[in-house]
This record gives structure tokens, C-alpha cells and sequence, in this order.
């Protein structure tokens, strides 16, 4: 369960956003393989859209509750993900292990500002 | 009165590369490994090869024109070598130029191989023919794309059949997950982890509803075929002899693309060539008689509509039989039970070969973890080109006695 907020009020709402983690995922050599020399990309992530309305979200985001937040931007597709109601679709980057391990949340950004942060890796100390 | 190819036609021996990203090779080294093992596996020496078919398509720069770079890179003792070039069907036309060398009488031994080194040319798809393709191509398909173009078959199959995108899109992604699955217990395979549903659904779109899995990646590999006849295969102490049942090829006569009553859903010249070959194998019902598969999944829905071109699942049924798990390797009729093109690859002139390699392994037993059981008959199929005009091979191999 993740919540979503908008600056500056960052006013927590439930968020329509949800999302599946794939670390080292079995897309990265495919990745590799089919697109054009996309090496390393090891992270994979979902986004649902379970809500009603089309949602926006930009290709980047934000490692939180770790040494220093962490923005991503080295991420394909590299043109935003539209999601109609129902949809999900994947992105994929680059990530270091030992980076994400230091990380207990993730935040999306959608068109417009407002923001959906998850918690990762809860069930490390 | 002509009788066709059935049964006067055996193969003793096949070879195959690892497919894939080949850095470490060039394209004579590729030849060189496949035919190693095929040769091994005949038990004969290379001074009994008569005549050679050598099928490479579109790669120019590691290869080149001619029967020379098969010739000269296996060192074969001044033989005919011809080259062949029928898009990717180009393998399979390999295989059909030694088979009936051997079946006219012409020769007793023969070689069929393939091979494409794509990828040392940089390109992610298969690269623009340029001059190469020909002025006439160039008029009939300006500013066209492979996936673009059979998204447009997989639109014109929803139309038809009412099935939506959801449908369409959850059937080939079962297509693919369970090519994946395949190729993962496939040493020679370039692909090999599996790939759940999910995963594929959610993967970037190349040409809607035509998303990254349902697009088959281009390759480099090789793939060759060692043909006899079955008497001289028996004199050879072969047992357990493969034999050709059909071979059949059917090329567009260009009434698709004037849209006469073609209506973009499915591929003219499968639907005929298929029906040729099964009546040269003498099979009555495909369905029931053919033991497995490998067809051309260069796009996920080219899979799913040729599972009815081939009269294996009823018009606009393919979708429930793919969904029930008719074609999974323990369905009733597995398809790309070696992973396919998905897993393997594209090298075009060696893709036709690399499908025979697994059939041949199959009848034999030799297919490892992948082995099905007892298989009697597989059929394998390429399609070269376009939906509304292409190349169409199909060969069907089995036990000489079955």
C-alpha cells in the first residue's frame, strides 16, 4: 500500500498507483538482447494503475529513507508511462544492489506534481 | 505423374550452434561448428558430401554472395555449392535443394546449412535490404516495418473474430511465456530464463498491441543437414531412420496485397502450403497425426494465426487453444518445444535448419530435458515477408517406418 501527496500542501492521499518490484529480473538480457543495447538493467518494475482515471507517471524516481534521497532518471521507457484504468506497464533501470538495499522507500512522480511513495525492502533490518 | 517427396529422403545427420550475440566467432566458425556435429553424427567423412545448398539471406558484410564462404570455410573438396536466398524461408529452401538433389538421383550424399551472422552489423531488427532489396519491393512496402506490419494482422484478427485486445494480448503472451519456458532448458538457445505472463503484459509496446516479447529478436547461428537415401542410411548401420514426409513451399501471387477478398486476418500462403504437405505426407488430420511443432513466432501473433493457416485449431479458435494449453510442451501439440524463435533468435538463413535440428533430436530421443514423448511426426514452418505477401516453407519429418 502506497500513498500519494501533492506539493506544496503534501496533503497524503490513498494513491491510485500500485507497483511490483523485480530485482535482477529475467527481462535484463532481453533487454539487452532486443533493444538496442540496453545493458544492465536489472531493476524492473510495474506500475498499476487501480483507479478510475488515466494516470501520467514520468520516467524517473526517488529512492527515500536512506542516507540521501536518490533520484533515478536513467530509466526506459524514457517517455513517461501513460496508464489507462487497469493498466499496468513496466519500467526498467539500472540498479546497484548494495544502493537498494540502503533504501525503505520509493516515490513516483505523476504529470502535474503529485507524488505516490511505496515502502521497499521491509523486510530487511 | 509426380509423387512426391515422402519417405525417398533421409536425414543422418544435423548440427547446431549456440545461438545468439556470437562476438567470440565470425561467420565461419559458425559453419565450421554445425557442421562438426552434424558430420559426426553421420558417421561418414567429408569426402562423401556430393553437392551442398548453402541458405544465407540478408547479411553481406560476414558472409557474402556465392556458394564460396560455405565452400571455403568447410573446405569441401571442390563440390557444387549453391547458394539460396528465399527470405526466411531460406533455411528450409537449403534443406528442399539437397533433398531433391537426392531424390532425383543426381546425388547420394548431400549438406543443407545455414547460416546469418546479424549482429556484428549492429542492428536491433533485421537491417534495411537497402539496395539490395530491389526496386520492385521497395514500391509494394515503402516506409514499412515488420512489427507495424503484423500488428495491423493482429487488428484485422480481432475484427474479425471479435476478440479484443485483452484476449488477443493475454493469448500471446501465453505464447510467448510458454516459448520461454521452453527455451529455458535449451543449452543452444540465446534466451534461456522463463518469463511469467505478467512480465511480457507489462513489457514496452513496439507496435500495439505487438509488445517486446511478441517481437522475436535477430541472431547470429548455424544449422546444417546431412541428407540420404534411406537404403544408402541403412548401408550406413543408420537405425531409427528420420525421413523427409513433405516439403512444400507456396509463395504470394500478389492477389493479398490487391485485396481481393483477403481481409489481412490470417496468411494465404500457409493455409495452402499446409494443405499440400500434409496430403504429401499422406495425413488426414493434423491435428490428431502431427506429434509437434516449430513454427515461425517471429511476431506472437504470426504464431497464433498459423495454428490455424495450419489447420491444427478451427478458425478464430486458436485463442482458446492456446489458452487451455493445447501447445505447451504437455499439451496435445507442442510448439517451439526448443524455445523458438523468442528464445533462439532470428538468423534467417539458419532458422529453418535450427527448427528440423530440434525434430530431428526429438524422433530421435536425443532432445535431453526437453524430450517429448515418443513424437511420430513434427512439422516445422517458416514465413518470410509480409502478411499480405511472403515466402511460406513447410517441412514434415518422421521415423521412416511410422
Amino acid at each position: 500500500m502506497g500513498f500519494c501527496s501533492k506539493a506544496p500542501c503534501n496533503r497524503a492521499l490513498f494513491t491510485m498507483l500500485g507497483i511490483t518490484i523485480f530485482m535482477n529480473t529475467s527481462m535484463e538480457e532481453v533487454i539487452a538482447f532486443k533493444c538496442c543495447a540496453l545493458p544492465d538493467q536489472n531493476l524492473e518494475i510495474h506500475l498499476h494503475n487501480t483507479g478510475k482515471e488515466a494516470l501520467s507517471i514520468k520516467s524517473r524516481f526517488v529512492l527515500d529513507d536512506g542516507p540521501k534521497p536518490l533520484t533515478i532518471t536513467a530509466v526506459y521507457p524514457p517517455t513517461g508511462i501513460k496508464l489507462a484504468p487497469g493498466q499496468t506497464a513496466a519500467i526498467y533501470t539500472s540498479m546497484d544492489e548494495r544502493v537498494w538495499e540502503q533504501y525503505r522507500s520509493i516515490r513516483f512522480e505523476e504529470q502535474g506534481g503529485i507524488f505516490h511513495s511505496f515502502a521497499i525492502n521491509t523486510n530487511k533490518g | 505423374m509426380a509423387t512426391g517427396i515422402r519417405d525417398k529422403v533421409a536425414i543422418i545427420g544435423m548440427g547446431c550452434t549456440r545461438f545468439g550475440e556470437r562476438w567470440d566467432v565470425g561467420g565461419e566458425e559458425l559453419l565450421v561448428e554445425a557442421f562438426e556435429e552434424a558430420i559426426a553424427d553421420a558417421g561418414i567423412e567429408k569426402k562423401d558430401i556430393q553437392a551442398a545448398w548453402f541458405g544465407t539471406c540478408l547479411e553481406e558484410i560476414n558472409v557474402g554472395k556465392s556458394g564460396l564462404p560455405l565452400s571455403t570455410s568447410l573446405r569441401l573438396p571442390n563440390i557444387p555449392v549453391t547458394r539460396t536466398e528465399n527470405y526466411c524461408a531460406t533455411g528450409t529452401e537449403a534443406f528442399r535443394g539437397a533433398v531433391y538433389a537426392v531424390a532425383s538421383g543426381a546425388y547420394d550424399i548431400c549438406l543443407a546449412q545455414g547460416l546469418e551472422k546479424l549482429k556484428d552489423t549492429g542492428y536491433g531488427g533485421l537491417p534495411n535490404p537497402g539496395s539490395n532489396g530491389g526496386t520492385l519491393p521497395w514500391q509494394w512496402w515503402p516506409n514499412l516495418t515488420a512489427p507495424g506490419s503484423f500488428a495491423q494482422l493482429a487488428s484485422a484478427y480481432g475484427a474479425k473474430y471479435k476478440r479484443s485486445d485483452a484476449q488477443i494480448k493475454d493469448a500471446m503472451s501465453h505464447i510467448s511465456a510458454k516459448s520461454h519456458v521452453n527455451g529455458a532448458k535449451n543449452p543452444k538457445a540465446h534466451l534461456r530464463k522463463v518469463v511469467s505472463k505478467d512480465q511480457i503484459k507489462a513489457s514496452p509496446i513496439i507496435a500495439h498491441p505487438l509488445g517486446l516479447f511478441d517481437c522475436c529478436g535477430v541472431s547470429d547461428g548455424s544449422a546444417c543437414a546431412i541428407v540420404t537415401t534411406p537404403e544408402i542410411a541403412k548401408k550406413l548401420g543408420k537405425k531409427d531412420i528420420i525421413s523427409v514426409k513433405a516439403l512444400q513451399l507456396a509463395l504470394s501471387s500478389g492477389s493479398e496485397m490487391a485485396f481481393d477478398d483477403w481481409d489481412g486476418d490470417h496468411f494465404v500462403t500457409t493455409s495452402i502450403c499446409s494443405k499440400r504437405a500434409y496430403a504429401e505426407a499422406g495425413i488426414t488430420n493434423p491435428r490428431e497425426e502431427i506429434s509437434m511443432m516449430e513454427v515461425h513466432d517471429c511476431f506472437s501473433i504470426t504464431e497464433l494465426v498459423t495454428y490455424e493457416d495450419l489447420h491444427i485449431s478451427p478458425r478464430g479458435k486458436a485463442i482458446d487453444d492456446i489458452l487451455s494449453g493445447f501447445y505447451d510442451a504437455d499439451g496435445g501439440l507442442p510448439c517451439q518445444i526448443d524455445g523458438g524463435l523468442k528464445c533462439f533468435g532470428h538468423p534467417i538463413g539458419a532458422s529453418g535448419l535450427r527448427m528440423l535440428y530440434e525434430m530431428y533430436l526429438q524422433l530421435q530421443g536425443k532432445a535431453g530435458e526437453r524430450q517429448l514423448k515418443d513424437p511420430k511426426l513434427g512439422l516445422t514452418h517458416n514465413l518470410g515477408g509480409f502478411p499480405f505477401m511472403n515466402v511460406c516453407a513447410i517441412s514434415i519429418v518422421g521415423k521412416l517406418d511410422a
